[in-house]
């Protein structure tokens, strides 16, 4: 580790601003899916500029043999006439440091800086001696649900995470558009009421996401699960039934195609009623984990959701 | 259903983070002008796309211009390039009443509207009325709500703001004068007074780094301090402005506000909380603190300037009598330079410089704290020959950040000490997209949020310290001196600081 810091300061020093240098946080990716961890990488060069610092990408190669292959680079963007610098390291690790990834990391920390360790594949293991020491956890309820066991697995090892950990969910992240668009359509005066006559719920999106939205759900407005339908599709969507004094609404929220917009309306009585319309972000990896570097806390709300989504069986 | 008697919106929970607006409806007078196209629509269009405003938020622009829903719809489509879906979704419900300020059937129709959108767009009772007209207006059309019965939420739980822009008053008596207007229709709660300077983040930072660190207040006072410094410096002229800067100037047109407020957030106390009532009563606090000039001091203590023709920017620019719209024997003044003081415990000793200018050198706005050299200096003087004083400047455009400069040692067998600066960038650590200031003062005033806006008795402290200086440059007992555009001023803005041992900070 002691070449693998001296590359970085050799770097550093070759650089045109030596003397000045942002940076927020460490970043430490840990995967052992090759593919998974090439996303996160690209989805940092997106955002390398957003969240300076150092990020270490931990690629994890499950054989008998002991080894580290290390490479560093340094990425410079230029962003409103500033250069901005914020360093990558990838280390390619096996046998058995696997077990022992802190020990590989520690040495490799901007100390004065926070640590949030990412999993986007699998989730740690409770004892993970790595994701003790960060202070936050990202993970991927959409990447773990596709994992073997489907989100029957995922959600109670997130809940179990949840207990001890600030834990930081990037599909929770995509899923807010979502979210506000169907608090929005609950807020008219003469919609309100309707909270509190749910018949149905019907929820498709990914493995995982849909738990989460179908566990919010069930949280914030009290359905049993017997009244939710999951249903496994590419794009998220929601549609909630209500009556309220003899009226009958449906609130539906989807993104009806590839376009990155969000469609959310309310028919009373089969009238349309209200009718709105939201713009994703492009890049949602790349939103999603800016989004979650600048709110690292522990949300209640989330963590309400995934305690129903246990109830969905 | 009053909107006490609604249940809460329990899918709300958790998204509060997000600051939105309440239902209401926003009423733009002088919807047809520059204001509103240049920038509350603008910054309306970022609120929409980034999903801050109420499904229930409806606008209503009224002006004296001929038009229909329909075709200011259309304006506000072509105002913004790019529109986003939300923003076509939000003009769709825009309305329009054409009318003279002075009628009162214009008010009528306005109110009628109004009770409509109440009742047909959700709107809450809710009324944010925004004045993008000329100054002369506000009290008339503040008087003319008043009459109309609009200045007053129509029901429990709703409210009627009014927001208004600078200049608030040409001078102290004029300043008291609008405010007796507006406070004849308004209550002061419910005005909301826009200085757009205080809607930018640094402005904003210098309360984070003052009150959310230890390491900077033990040192912020007249114990460490040696002096403070505040610019505002404009490359630019005044453009097509040269009309309305004849009648400013620019000791009303940066010091009276921007100067005073940005002076206000760095020599206040600690606020008890962060709440507005708080942090203005503490602005006001040291404004109360600063001395006014004494007509005997001000043509000692500040320097009037007015630039000629030189090159800025590689350009060649003519000099301010040679602009549009300004007098050849104009004596408008383009710069000032002021020393002042303040006496409280706190700061008591510790001069403050303040500067602004057009066509200066560069555009850039900092506040510079520059510390009291150490008591004994162990080095020979030749190996620190060139070590500055400590200084601590907070830059507010266009690079905004802080800079720290301090001495270290320069690597070697002797022991030299030079100069080095520390540099934060606000930009560089945050990249967030922060909203530019309109779009954070306008979602402030519908929340309700006072914070970031002026409240009248800092105005009157400010008209209250200018307004000698201000009477000086009228009977012109403060000469009006020459310096060549791209110059940092004349040569008498040097000598106010160099009397007393001092520089502007090369920083």
């Amino acid at each position: 580790m002691a070449e693998v810091a001296g590359a970085l300061d050799r770097l550093r020093r070759e650089e045109e601003r030596l003397a000045t240098r942002t940076s927020v946080v460490n970043l430490v990716v840990v995967s052992s899916d090759p593919e998974a961890a090439e996303r996160t990488r690209c989805a940092m060069r997106r955002l390398g500029h957003r969240h300076p610092g150092r990020t270490l990408a931990l690629v994890l190669q499950h054989d008998q043999h002991d080894h580290i292959d290390a490479s560093v680079e340094l990425h410079q963007v230029q962003a409103d006439g500033r250069t901005i610098w914020w360093e990558e390291v990838v280390l390619s690790v096996g046998g058995r440091v696997c077990r022992h990834l802190d020990s590989l990391v520690s040495p490799l920390l901007l100390h004065e800086l926070p640590v949030v360790a990412w999993y986007p594949s699998e989730l740690p293991a409770r004892d993970d001696p790595l994701a003790a020491s960060a202070q936050a956890l990202l993970v991927d309820a959409r990447w773990a649900g596709e994992q073997e066991g489907g989100a029957h697995r995922a959600i109670p090892a997130l809940v179990g995470l949840s207990r001890r950990r600030v834990i930081v969910d990037l599909s929770w992240k995509r899923l807010m558009p979502w979210r506000h668009l169907l608090a929005e359509l609950f807020e008219p005066e003469l919609l309100r009421p309707f909270v509190e006559g749910v018949r149905s719920v019907e929820v498709t999106a990914h493995d995982g996401p849909a738990h989460l939205l179908a566990g919010w759900l069930m949280d914030r407005l009290g359905v049993p699960s017997a009244a939710i339908t999951l249903r496994v599709t590419r794009h998220a969507a929601v549609r909630v039934v209500a009556e309220y004094r003899g009226q009958r609404a449906t609130f539906t929220v989807a993104r009806p195609t590839d376009a990155r917009l969000v469609l959310a309306r309310v028919d009373l009585d089969g009238t349309l009623h209200t009718r709105r319309l939201a713009t994703l972000p492009e890049h949602g990896l790349s939103w999603s984990l800016a989004e979650a570097l600048s709110h690292l806390e522990r949300d209640p709300v989330y963590e309400h959701a995934l305690h129903a989504a246990l109830g969905l069986g | 259903m009053a909107p006490e008697d609604l249940a809460p919106n329990p899918l709300a929970e958790g998204l509060e983070g997000e600051r939105r607006s309440p239902p209401l409806a926003l009423v733009i007078f002088g919807a047809s002008g520059d204001l509103t196209s240049r920038k509350i629509l603008p910054a309306l269009e970022r609120l929409a796309r980034r999903r801050a405003l109420s499904p229930n938020l409806v606008v209503v622009g009224v002006a004296r211009s001929d038009m229909d829903d329909a075709q200011f719809r259309e304006l506000a489509l072509k105002v913004v390039p790019d529109p986003s879906p939300a923003w076509e979704d939000l003009v769709a419900s825009f309305r329009y009443v054409a009318g003279d300020y002075t009628d009162p059937t214009t008010f009528d129709r306005l109110g009628q509207v109004l009770a409509d959108l109440d009742q047909g767009a959700g709107t809450a009772g809710n009324r944010l009325y925004y004045l993008a007209t000329v100054p002369g207006l506000f009290g008339p059309v503040a008087r003319s709500l008043a009459r109309a019965g609009l200045s007053r939420a129509p029901r429990e739980g709703g409210f009627a703001r009014l927001v208004i822009e600078k200049p608030f008053g040409r001078d102290l008596a004029s300043a008291r004068e609008l405010d007796g207007e507006l406070h004849g229709a308004f209550e002061e709660r419910q005005l909301y007074r826009i200085d757009h300077y205080l809607g930018k983040e640094t402005v904003q930072n210098v309360l984070a780094l003052r009150f959310a660190n230890t390491i900077f207040e033990p040192v912020w006072n007249r114990r460490y301090v040696d002096h403070v410094q505040v610019t505002v410096a404009e490359s630019l002229g005044v453009g097509h402005r040269g009309g309305f800067y004849e009648t400013a100037g620019a000791l009303r047109d940066i010091v009276q506000n921007h100067v005073m407020q940005v002076l206000g957030l760095t020599l206040m106390e600690p606020p008890a909380t962060v709440e507005a009532k708080d942090i203005r009563d503490e602005k006001v606090k040291a404004l109360r603190s600063i001395v006014i000039p004494a007509p005997e001091t001000v043509a000692a203590d500040v320097v009037r300037a007015q630039y000629d023709a030189g090159w800025v920017d590689g350009e060649y620019v003519v000099g301010y009598r040679e602009e549009e719209d300004v007098s050849p024997d104009s004596t408008t003044e383009t710069f000032v330079a002021m020393r002042l003081e303040v006496d409280n415990w706190r700061w008591a000793g510790v001069p403050v410089y303040v500067r602004t200018g057009k066509r200066l050198p560069k555009r850039f706005t900092e506040v510079a704290l520059q510390f009291q050299r150490v008591p004994h200096l162990s080095f020979a003087t030749s190996q620190s020959r060139d070590l500055l004083p400590d200084a601590l400047v907070v830059r507010i455009q266009p690079d905004e950040g802080i800079t720290l400069r301090f001495g270290a040692k320069v690597p070697g067998q002797a022991f030299a000490v030079r100069t080095v600066s520390m540099d934060f960038s606000y930009g560089a650590a945050f990249m967030e997209e922060s909203p530019d200031a309109y779009e954070r003062l306008l979602l402030d005033a519908m929340v309700g949020d006072p914070t970031l806006f002026i409240r009248s008795d800092e105005v009157d402290q400010s008209w209250r310290i200018v307004e000698p200086v201000l009477r000086a440059f009228e009977d012109d007992s403060v000469p009006l001196a020459r310096y060549e555009a791209g110059t940092w001023g004349p040569p008498e803005s040097d000598r106010l600081l160099a009397r007393d041992g001092r520089r502007w900070g090369a920083f």
